[in-house]
């Protein structure tokens, strides 16, 4: 059996079209910014993929704007309307503690930032959000930059974003939504979500290639450059990357949500919840166990925790069978921190170690699944039998 | 950089890091097995212990590993290597001892 990729959060392969069409453009080394022919060239794909980009979250052209990735879009916005200057910067960052690392380390280097308290699942508590505007801002002169994850990157649950944003205006404020973990399985319509003022995402999660990220806003005008230069409305300086806008253009053409479905996550929770002891979905009731409410998730996410097992031996020891899982976030993998996110759930000590995340392109095969059921139960008991690492 | 892991096998401290550019042989395993060995063994233990393998299986797909020269410190695969390494080598000595007797017999028949 080939190997089953199952960390789909972390990336995405490039589907044959998008590989087809990039291949083609290989000889097109003008730069975007050349007024002769190959120039314009270049300049005209680079539009094409504004064009799609915008049309697949239903926003104008204008409104986005590439960057090198998520986390840069991220730090463009955090960094484009704070400042060091006590005298200049008007805003407040009140970031979520659950968020990627670009979001909450771009705040943390702020002068002045705020934490919020999530729930056991990792969603924002609103009430604590209100405490918060009501206390540090109400009568400040900043006004509040509210940040956070439509869905999160490690555990899937999904946020409250239109009551977070809701809340954050009446008090005068700007809300950042990352989206790069709820796009690539949840639709995205900025005309549903014009409460949105900054909506950031990455490209190579979609199927384009690394090395892209996307803003998208109406008030672009209200960020300082995060990198100077006259490309990206004077914001994102620098050669396009043209090759990776373009594939991301391309990957999101035709994008199909149709086809992503949680049933092989459902399968496979299914299995562990009937079959291996001593394990509990991450951020859920554990009280409820047999009766785990999947809505307020991303569909292909499954955040698992298999008590008495260290994840940095189940990962390889499931590679070993074939099967790509991860502990958590990719971009947490070499460091032997406990997982922020697993901190801020505030999930039990003895099972910081123990969590790993599958996450399903939605498409597997029947065989797939229970391959994958039947690695996961012997791995895990292999572990559980010979690790003395508990 | 110091030794960062133990092996999950023979509990040997190593050295290796996915993101330094000085570790060598970048291999999945490495994050939890010291060497290839450990790795095998380790595999055929777990078969074993999870009886997808017999004994006998085992103790040859063991048997081109020289275990006498190593320390297996992870008392949990020990005790798996023991039953099988330990009571193969009774076996053998018991198979010994009774053609000994039998070329007794024959030398006092």
């Amino acid at each position: 059996m080939r190997n089953i990729f199952l960390d789909y959060a972390a990336t995405s392969p490039l589907s044959y079209k998008v590989k087809d069409y990039i291949t083609k453009l290989l000889d097109v080394y003008g730069n975007p910014s050349s007024i002769y022919s190959d120039g314009i060239e270049a300049k005209n794909i680079l539009e094409e993929a504004r064009a799609s980009v915008a049309k697949f979250i239903n926003t104008e052209e204008q409104n986005i704007v590439f960057t090198s990735s998520g986390s840069a879009s991220n730090s463009l916005v955090i960094k484009g309307l704070t400042s060091d200057d006590f005298n200049l910067n008007k805003f407040i960052p009140i970031c979520s503690p659950t968020a990627h690392k670009s979001m909450i380390e771009a705040c943390n280097s702020c002068r002045y930032k705020i934490f919020l308290k999530v729930d056991y699942s990792g969603r924002i508590l609103l009430e604590h959000l209100k405490n918060v505007l009501d206390n540090y801002v109400k009568d400040s002169e900043l006004r509040p930059l509210v940040c956070f994850e439509a869905a999160n990157n490690e555990i899937g649950t999904i946020n409250q974003i239109e009551a977070i944003c809701d809340l954050t205006h009446k008090y005068g404020g700007l809300v950042l939504v990352d989206a790069t973990a709820y796009i690539p399985s949840c639709k995205v319509d900025m005309a549903c979500w014009e409460c949105v003022d900054f909506l950031t995402f990455s490209g190579h999660k979609l199927g384009g290639l690394k090395g892209v990220g996307v803003l998208c806003s109406n008030q672009l005008k209200e960020l300082k450059p995060l990198i100077y230069g006259s490309q990206e409305r004077h914001l994102f300086g620098g050669t396009e990357n043209l090759l990776g806008i373009a594939s991301l253009g391309k990957a999101v053409e035709d994008y199909d949500y149709e086809n992503i479905s949680s049933v092989g996550r459902d399968f496979v929770w299914n299995y562990i919840a009937n079959n291996i002891v001593n394990s509990y979905l991450v951020g859920a009731d554990i009280q409820e166990q047999g009766e785990v409410d999947f809505l307020e998730r991303t569909p292909c996410n499954l955040a698992v925790c298999f008590k008495g097992v260290n994840s940095i031996e189940l990962v390889p020891l499931l590679n070993s069978k074939g099967i790509e899982i991860s502990t958590g976030s990719a971009c947490n993998n070499f460091e032997n921190a406990p997982s922020h996110v697993l901190s801020a759930i505030k999930i039990n000590k003895s099972d910081v170690n123990s969590v790993v995340r599958l996450s399903f392109s939605g498409q597997e095969t029947l065989e797939e699944l229970n391959y994958i059921n039947d690695m996961l139960s012997k791995c895990v008991d292999r572990l559980r039998r010979l690790s003395y690492r508990k | 950089m110091g030794d960062n892991k133990v092996c999950l096998t023979c509990g040997k401290s190593y050295k290796y890091c996915n993101s330094c550019s000085d570790s060598q042989n970048r291999v999945y395993w490495k994050n939890v097995y010291d060497c290839e060995e450990c790795k095998d063994i380790f595999e055929i233990v777990s078969d074993y212990a999870q009886n997808c393998i017999t004994k006998d299986v085992a103790r040859q797909r063991l048997s081109k590993y020289d275990l006498s020269t190593k320390v297996i410190s992870n008392s949990n695969v020990k005790k798996y290597l023991d039953e099988i390494v330990v009571e193969t080598i009774a076996v053998n000595n018991k198979k010994k001892s009774s053609v000994i007797n039998t070329e007794d017999k024959e030398i006092k028949g």
